[in-house]
């Protein structure tokens, strides 16, 4: 049974509430005019703005002392992953020191959800979040990140070397 | 010397040539075997030797006449008797003085108890590094081949006796009963799990005696003399007399036979002649290295039998007595020991293949400079671990023991060497 | 172990009364209890070895806690298992096991069904005090062609060394050196070689012999089980199938217990069966020669292809081989003799391989078929038993058939000279193949139907000793293979 709700006159007089709501924004409106300087929009892409370390961007893939890849392909990260996004083929390697490396590992950024629990996962700090987080492109395929771009795209700058002991 | 006691196995040692049969016959050896083989029956001999009380003296201290009653009378059954000259223990040196000097007396040891128990192979695992008791042991038994006190009808009686000599490959574990019966059959020298116990299923799953050189030694002097008069030495729960090996920084370090319940005291400062340059006394280690050690203070008060031993929180053990100067590092006397029994572990049993490494490691850590304070209540905690049946044989808690006892009675020195990063007596 | 002695005893375990064959392994007891003892060096189908000494109880009566696994059951036995003198024997005993262990699980192909990782997060969880170096062994040694060794990771439980002393009885390995030293092997690391060598992967508790066919291939958290039999020959040993039920593939099989087949084991032959079920050894989709050709078609037009070819049923003869399930085999029967209306159905059972004893004396049989005395009892219901190949092919000089329908086998190895024998057939104007696998999809054959191999589907296999056993499915590896009902159009 629907039955009438009595009318609220006051919410026929919008006009103070209209000027409360605009309070936030005339006030942010007037301190900014008066303090330009310390605006805080940037002129992105021009300008960008620093990130936390803790930033959870394109993935990285680090490396040896040596060079060679980090990862033991072990599949914890692709264990962890929510998204199921991490593809990783292992196979033996030559160096019976290093027995085991991913000879394909491959990252659907598509479905990755930018979570962070691969890099929490891994034991040997093989894979990281890195600082990137453009990534626009126009083909799906592209977002399949490989080994290699992982790894060795040129932003990285010849690669991330992981220091702690192997 | 004031303790004059008879010589029960060294009675004729001094007589030159008593190593040949001749001349341990002039001596009145074989007696006992005659008397044995002609006027006694198997369970008499048995109930005889339980009589006197004779203990096992390997290390164990097991009654010798309930372990050869143990075995199956059925005839139909093969049965073997072992004697164990393997010898391993660090710092005894005893039954290679019998197999080397008085063989026969080892040998008619041997015949008595296998007459004892119906057995009619013997084998006497001798350590391979004792090649020269090898070599008079087998003359030995060439000789009793020819005068029929081996073989087929032995003195003219029913009995029959072959006697092998196996030459060991120096293997501590290989003293152990199970171990030595492993080695025998041709494997790996690894303990057996028991039971079965090798009295029913020993050496090739048959009845199996297996009993330290230094026993069956006794025996004939025990037939001969009766039990009575082998009870009027030592004490009442530890009969008859013992080899003693005397070793360390003493004036006269040898083997001495002395009637059990002797003060250690005295067998250091009267028989030992007291330590070189007069040093003070540090430590002892009354039974081979593997029994507890006992301070200074505890050995003087000591005496040397199996009950006093273990009321003192160690063990008479194959007796081998280890004198231990106050000059001597702690910590590097027990670095040696941890490495030996690391390096002797058979591998077998977990506790023991890894606590003995990582009880050398730590020690050694310690040693060298590299201790941490944790580490002694970590150690104790590996040899409470290790100790207590918790492995096959006693081999873990051989090696535990030293240790536990090391750290326990000489901390100071220990903790020392973890905080100042040296040794209290400046010698590293 | 006097398990024939049935008397049965009455045993308290952790305070609840069970009843037990007197003489019975305490351990194997306790097992069965549910009582959860860790334990690496104890397997019901091995003898005692009482090295890794994980499994002490503590007894009423005893003085000392002792090994359940050397202990026998006798009347009025109180064992407790969770007392906290045992809790801190097993804790203690973990950590002598681990402290020398390399812990490389990242890389070790157990991980996830290790003894040491499942008992450490059960009775350790603790952190190591090991600070000293750890004793380095050799890995990654190849001995023989389905085992890699790894002696660092091994716990020398000396399970893989008493197996090949008890089993196949061939004593190729063996624990080498003392003390922590210790190292399982073979002698100067020659071949294993013998048809069981990967059951010591099995009772491996650790990753000291891992499966070179496994290695790297998943990590086994991923993978699924389900129970099935061995297609390998008439045995039947009982598996358990592992596949990936995302990528939809068969990774491994392994042997199930059964006491009247196969016991623990299985041999090396049968174990790698589960390939010929990978998408690459397999007939993908319908297939039609076109030109002396084979083409892809969809089932479609191939169903189509199919129903005219039926129509000439009078002249069409059919040949079945054992590798197929009796609700197959019965679906084929009734369908070729009833709605078909031939009799000409033949079977490939060579009669004197049947009555062959084992091979390699212990599993391994002569007729590599699984379902031999199941295709043999179809058959003499439809009374068509006596129509073998030799049978066959002596009709084929009388008779003018137009059509051929064969059921291929699933595995080419089961009978390895296959298609040479049809080409004794090729008069035969339409040829048909029903089969799966890639090797049999010649242009010899007009027209290929896919259809399930043996983890793909529910069914009964029959053994040589006329036992049914169960297989289920695991997954479906080729999308586009259909039953055989299907296939035929019921």
């Amino acid at each position: 049974m629907l039955v009438a709700r009595p009318k609220a006159y006051t919410k026929t007089f919008y006009i103070p509430g209209l000027l409360i709501g605009m309070k936030t924004t005339l006030q942010h409106l007037i301190l900014n005019l008066l303090h330009i300087r310390k605006i805080p929009t940037i002129q992105y892409p021009f300008q960008k703005r620093e990130r936390s370390p803790r930033f959870k961007g394109l993935h990285i893939l680090t490396k040896k002392l040596d060079g060679s890849i980090r990862c033991t392909s072990c599949m914890l990260c692709q264990t962890a992953c929510p998204a199921q996004c991490i593809k990783i083929t292992a196979s033996e390697n030559e160096d019976p020191k290093v027995e085991k490396f991913p000879i394909s590992f491959q990252i659907d950024l598509l479905r990755c959800v930018m979570c962070g629990y691969c890099e929490e996962a891994c034991p040997v700090d093989a894979i990281r979040m890195g600082q990137e987080y453009e990534w626009a492109n126009f083909a799906e395929s592209n977002y399949i990140l490989d080994k290699e771009f992982l790894s060795n795209r040129p932003s990285l700058k010849g690669g991330v070397i992981s220091k702690l002991p192997t | 010397m004031t303790h004059v006691s008879m010589k029960i196995l060294f009675e004729h040692l001094e007589v030159p040539q008593i190593h040949t049969l001749s001349t341990y016959r002039e001596k009145g050896g074989y007696q006992a075997l005659e008397k044995v083989l002609k006027q006694m029956k198997p369970e008499e001999v048995i109930s005889v030797v339980s009589d006197s009380g004779l203990r096992g003296r390997g290390g164990a201290g097991f009654p010798a006449g309930k372990k050869w009653s143990f075995v199956p009378k059925d005839p139909l059954k093969t049965k073997y008797l072992l004697c164990n000259g393997d010898e391993s223990e660090p710092g005894t040196f005893k039954d290679r003085i019998l197999m080397e000097q008085i063989p026969h007396l080892v040998l008619e040891g041997i015949l008595i108890a296998a007459y004892a128990v119906d057995c009619h192979k013997a084998y006497i695992y001798v350590r391979g590094e004792y090649t020269e008791s090898i070599a008079t042991l087998e003359k030995a038994i060439e000789e009793c081949h020819a005068h029929h006190l081996l073989g087929e009808a032995i003195l003219g009686t029913k009995f029959n006796l072959d006697i092998y000599v196996f030459r060991g490959a120096g293997a501590y574990i290989c003293g152990e009963e199970t171990g030595l019966i492993s080695s025998l059959e041709g494997i790996k020298g690894w303990p057996k799990l028991k039971p079965p116990f090798p009295a029913l299923a020993g050496f090739n799953r048959q009845p199996t005696v297996v009993n330290n050189v230094e026993t069956l030694a006794s025996v004939p002097w025990i037939i001969q003399n009766g039990a009575a008069a082998y009870k009027k030495n030592g004490t009442e729960k530890s009969p008859g007399t013992k080899l003693f090996c005397l070793s360390g920084p003493v004036k006269n370090p040898g083997t001495y036979e002395l009637p059990l319940g002797f003060p250690l005291k005295d067998l250091i400062y009267e028989v030992g002649g007291g330590l070189i340059n007069n040093a003070k006394l540090k430590a002892v280690i009354p039974g081979g290295a593997s029994a507890h050690v006992l301070t200074a203070e505890e050995a003087l008060k000591v005496n040397l039998d199996y009950e006093s031993l273990a009321a003192a929180g160690s063990m008479l053990g194959s007796g081998g007595v280890m004198v231990i100067s106050e000059s001597q590092c702690m910590v590097d006397l027990l670095s040696v020991i941890a490495h030996f029994f690391k390096h002797e572990s058979c591998g077998q049993c977990t506790p023991c293949r890894e606590g003995t490494g990582w009880l050398e490691k730590i020690i050694l850590s310690i040693l060298h400079k590299r201790g941490r304070e944790e580490d002694i209540d970590l150690i104790l905690n590996i040899t409470r671990n290790m100790q207590g049946g918790r492995t096959v044989c006693a081999l873990a808690d051989a090696a535990a023991w030293p240790v536990e006892s090391f750290v326990k009675k000489f901390r100071s020195e220990f903790e020392h060497h973890i905080k100042h990063k040296r040794c209290h007596l400046n010698v590293h | 172990m006097s398990t024939d002695s049935k008397e049965k005893v009455k045993i308290i375990i952790d305070g609840k009364e069970v009843l037990a064959p007197k003489g019975e392994n305490l351990l194997k007891v306790l097992l069965e209890n549910k009582a959860a003892v860790p334990h690496y060096c104890y397997h019901p189908g091995l003898s005692i070895a009482g090295a890794c000494r994980m499994c002490f109880v503590e007894v009423e009566g005893q003085p000392r806690p002792l090994i359940s696994c050397n202990a026998t059951v006798s009347e009025g036995m109180a064992v407790k298992t969770t007392t906290e003198k045992v809790k801190e024997i097993q804790k203690w005993n973990l950590a002598f096991h681990l402290i020398n262990h390399p812990l490389d699980c990242p890389i070790c192909d157990q991980a996830g069904e290790c003894g040491l990782q499942n008992y450490y997060m059960k009775h350790g969880k603790y952190n190591s005090d090991m600070q000293e170096n750890k004793v380095l062994k050799r890995k990654v040694i190849s001995i023989g062609d389905h085992i890699m060794l790894d002696t660092e990771r091994c716990i020398l439980c000396s399970r893989c060394v008493r197996f090949f002393d008890e089993v196949p009885k061939t004593s190729e390995m063996a624990i080498f050196n003392r003390g922590d030293r210790s190292e399982i092997g073979t002698f100067q690391d020659k071949a294993l070689n013998n048809n069981y060598t990967l059951n010591s992967v099995d009772i491996c508790p650790v990753g000291a012999l891992t499966s070179k066919d496994f290695r790297f291939k998943k990590r086994v958290w991923f993978l699924k089980d389900v129970d099935s039999v061995c297609p390998g020959c008439s045995t039947g040993c009982n598996v358990t199938v592992s596949f990936d039920p995302i990528e939809k593939r068969t990774y491994r099989m392994r042997p199930r217990l059964n006491e009247e087949v196969n016991s623990y084991w299985m041999c090396d032959y049968g174990r790698l069966r589960y390939k010929q079920t990978e998408p690459e050894n397999r007939i993908l989709a319908p297939l039609k020669k076109v030109k002396g050709n084979l083409l892809p078609i969809d089932w479609k037009n191939a169903h189509t292809e199919w129903k005219e070819i039926l129509k000439e049923s009078s002249e069409l003869a059919v040949l079945v081989t054992p590798q197929y399930t009796s609700e197959e085999l019965e679906a084929v029967y009734h369908f070729f003799t009833q709605t078909v209306k031939t009799q000409a159905i033949f079977h490939t059972i060579e009669a004197q391989k049947l009555s062959d004893a084992v091979i390699d004396e212990l599993l391994l049989r002569q007729d590599k078929n699984p379902n031999s005395q199941g295709l043999l009892s179809i058959a003499k219901k439809y009374n068509l038993e006596n129509q073998d190949l030799f049978y066959f092919e002596q009709q084929l000089k009388t008779k003018s058939w137009k059509t051929l329908v064969v059921f291929a086998p699933q595995d080419p190895q089961s009978i390895p000279n296959f298609l040479s024998w049809l080409e004794k057939g090729q008069n035969i104007s339409k040829k048909i193949l029903i089969g799966t696998h890639i090797s049999h999809a010649t242009p010899f054959f007009d027209l290929i139907l896919p259809t399930l191999t043996f983890v793909e589907k529910n069914g009964t296999f029959v053994n040589f000793k006329n036992m049914e056993q169960k297989i289920n499915a695991a997954t479906r590896s080729v999308e586009e293979a259909k039953p055989i009902a299907e296939v035929l159009c019921l």
